[in-house]
């Protein structure tokens, strides 16, 4: 996932030299193009996250687009930098951070899974979790675009499996429609899009027929694609690798209890700290496709009885 | 410069002194709590940067070749709003609207709100590192080689103003090295060095000292001056530039008192008051300024 960013944003930085890469101590994805191509377009502070998220809103102060890259425990090291110097003023600072998931080598200082809730409280950010290499190199195309502070996160482990055609219309701020049901809706955001994928085949073995929504942007939120498919299908089941506090679980239940009231079950991680293995740990936390499908029966139970 | 011109000068910029003193009592009385001590301290540096040293237009305050003048220590924001109204920023009705809601003279000086502020603030030690960014953005424009040899001809100067207390946070820290590392001469930190933080005397709750040695250490040309004396305050700002060209950011160490220009003020050092501390102090410093 990774990799499609730092080939998407050399692609990028090669037509417009506005964009520029601040690392602190980081190997980016972008690094190796901007090293041989735009070393002035490198910046790099060493081991100093908060002076270097604040340099970069420095550089988009005089009309540059950095892109501040790094392993998503780190921004927090930055969270009130963020807040003062990017959110606050709008500034144009586009945040990218992976290692956000349950998977890693790294240990529970490494992932993390509290920064789509952290980051969609902000006022200002837009934020983001694409959920195949196709959907990180247009969101990387579209937020270069976009005017303001963005935070994209994808996990570290697995490389996630393409789900998107390079024709994917893929637009900032609209969620996609991936396959329409009728008994239900998965509503679900960045690795979970294939675990739902794989859900949905399996239900449809039981004659149990799902349909899958991208919210890949999380903030702003598609309000208006997640009513009408409560509406058509009248049950959600939403799914992301994060945990189930103040994500998109928390963030689709609040638009659905305003505007759309129907059954709700949340797959997320359970308000706890994702431990060190390899590779795909999602399994540990009950995050993997048959744990959806699981969930899909569940809450589909009692329509089963009352169709027999 | 001439000696007469010189005294003339100094005079002139001690009256703005003045009249800025009286428009930050104006500020601080129409919401009846402010940061006296703060604000009292650096409003000769303010005085100085925007009336003599620095190149601002009030009518165009984002004129791109702008010198930048970043209030890190954004709770002197009452000193900057009585600078910023006098040199004509915005009006000077405006004084009377801070405290009230909605007021674009924020509890914190906030870039969004008021022309001629460069930076929103509040949370200290994060100014210097913006005023690398804004450093950087602009060798990056001229094409300047910031690994190789020193930075020439900035367009402009960036002025980072910081507290005493403000150099305890490591971030300051994180930024000095940064800025010594990317050489950039144009880039001036200027300590409000005031000697107090909130709950005491700054050396007694975190040692600075020895300060000056600090910032050289980091790689800085250090230059102190008598923070209130404007003699001395042009001194130092000019010798920034002319240190310009060597590759090295500059730090003004500026002896300032907390409350200066207060009797009441000084001998308290509050951070900030409110209620008959502030009512009297005001009195007072109308009484002596006027």
């Amino acid at each position: 996932m990774r990799q499609a960013y730092g080939s998407a944003l050399a692609a990028i930085a090669k037509d417009n030299e506005d964009v520029v890469i601040v690392d602190s101590d980081i190997l980016s994805p972008p690094r190796a193009w901007f090293q041989a191509n735009a070393p002035k377009r490198l910046f790099e502070t060493g081991v100093a996250e908060a002076n270097s998220i604040v340099l970069a809103a420095g550089l988009a102060a005089e009309g540059k687009i950095p892109f501040w890259f790094n392993m998503g425990f780190l921004l927090t090291r930055a969270y009130g930098q963020i807040r003062q110097s990017i959110a606050e003023d709008r500034r144009n600072v586009k945040i990218v951070c992976y290692g956000c998931g349950v998977s890693g080598v790294s240990g529970i200082s490494h992932n993390i899974v509290e920064d789509i809730a952290i980051m969609r409280v902000l006022p200002n950010f837009v934020v983001l979790a694409p959920a195949d290499p196709t959907e990180v190199k247009k969101a990387t195309e579209a937020v270069t675009m976009y005017r303001g502070p963005v935070y994209v996160r994808m996990p570290r482990e697995p490389p996630l499996p393409i789900v998107f055609e390079e024709d994917y219309p893929f637009e900032l701020g609209k969620a996609y429609l991936m396959r329409e049901g009728k008994d239900a809706t998965i509503i679900a955001c960045g690795s979970m899009i294939s675990e739902a994928l794989q859900a949905t085949a399996q239900l449809r073995s039981e004659s149990l027929d799902v349909g899958v929504l991208n919210v890949s942007t999380l903030k702003p939120l598609d309000k208006e694609a997640i009513v009408r498919v409560a509406r058509s299908t009248g049950a959600i089941i939403t799914a992301e690798e994060h945990s189930l506090i103040g994500g998109l679980g928390e963030a689709v239940s609040a638009v659905l209890s305003r505007n759309y009231p129907v059954p709700i079950a949340r797959i997320g991680v359970d308000d706890r700290f994702c431990e060190s293995g390899q590779w795909d740990l999602k399994g540990y936390y009950g995050l993997k496709s048959n744990d959806i499908a699981c969930t899909a029966r569940r809450i589909l139970e009692p329509h089963r009885e009352a169709a027999d | 410069m001439p000696l007469e011109n010189r005294a003339t000068k100094v005079k002139s910029l001690q009256e703005l002194a003045k009249k800025c003193r009286l428009n930050c009592f104006d500020v601080l009385e129409s919401s009846g709590v402010g940061h006296n001590g703060g604000s009292m301290s650096v409003i000769d540096i303010l005085v100085a940067l925007y009336f003599d040293i620095a190149k601002v237009n009030p009518k165009d305050p984002n004129w791109p070749d702008r010198d930048r003048i970043i209030l890190s220590k954004s709770h002197g924001c009452e000193g900057l709003y009585a600078v910023l109204g006098e040199a004509g920023f915005f009006p000077k009705e405006m004084f009377k609207t801070y405290g009230t809601y909605g007021s674009p003279l924020q509890g914190h000086a906030e870039a969004w709100a008021v022309p001629g502020v460069e930076y929103s603030g509040g949370s200290l030690g994060q100014g210097l590192s913006f005023g690398i960014g804004v450093a950087l953005g602009d060798a990056l424009k001229r094409g300047a080689d910031l690994k190789g040899a020193p930075v020439t001809t900035p367009r402009f100067y960036v002025y980072c103003i910081m507290g005493d207390g403000e150099c305890h946070e490591g971030q300051v820290w994180e930024a000095a090295m940064s800025a010594a590392h990317y050489k950039l001469d144009n880039l001036v930190a200027v300590i409000d060095y005031n000697k107090f933080c909130t709950v005491g005397p700054t050396n007694e709750v975190l040692g600075l000292e020895p300060f000056a040695d600090k910032w050289r250490a980091f790689g800085w040309d250090v230059i102190e001056v008598k923070g209130h004396d404007f003699d001395e305050l042009i001194d130092g700002f000019n010798l920034t530039k002319s240190l310009a060209g060597n590759g090295k950011p500059k730090c003004v160490i500026a002896h300032t008192v907390k409350g200066s220009g207060v009797p009441l003020w000084e001998e308290t050092h509050s951070h900030n008051a409110a209620g008959d501390v502030l009512m009297k102090g005001i009195e007072q410093g109308r009484k002596l300024w006027s």
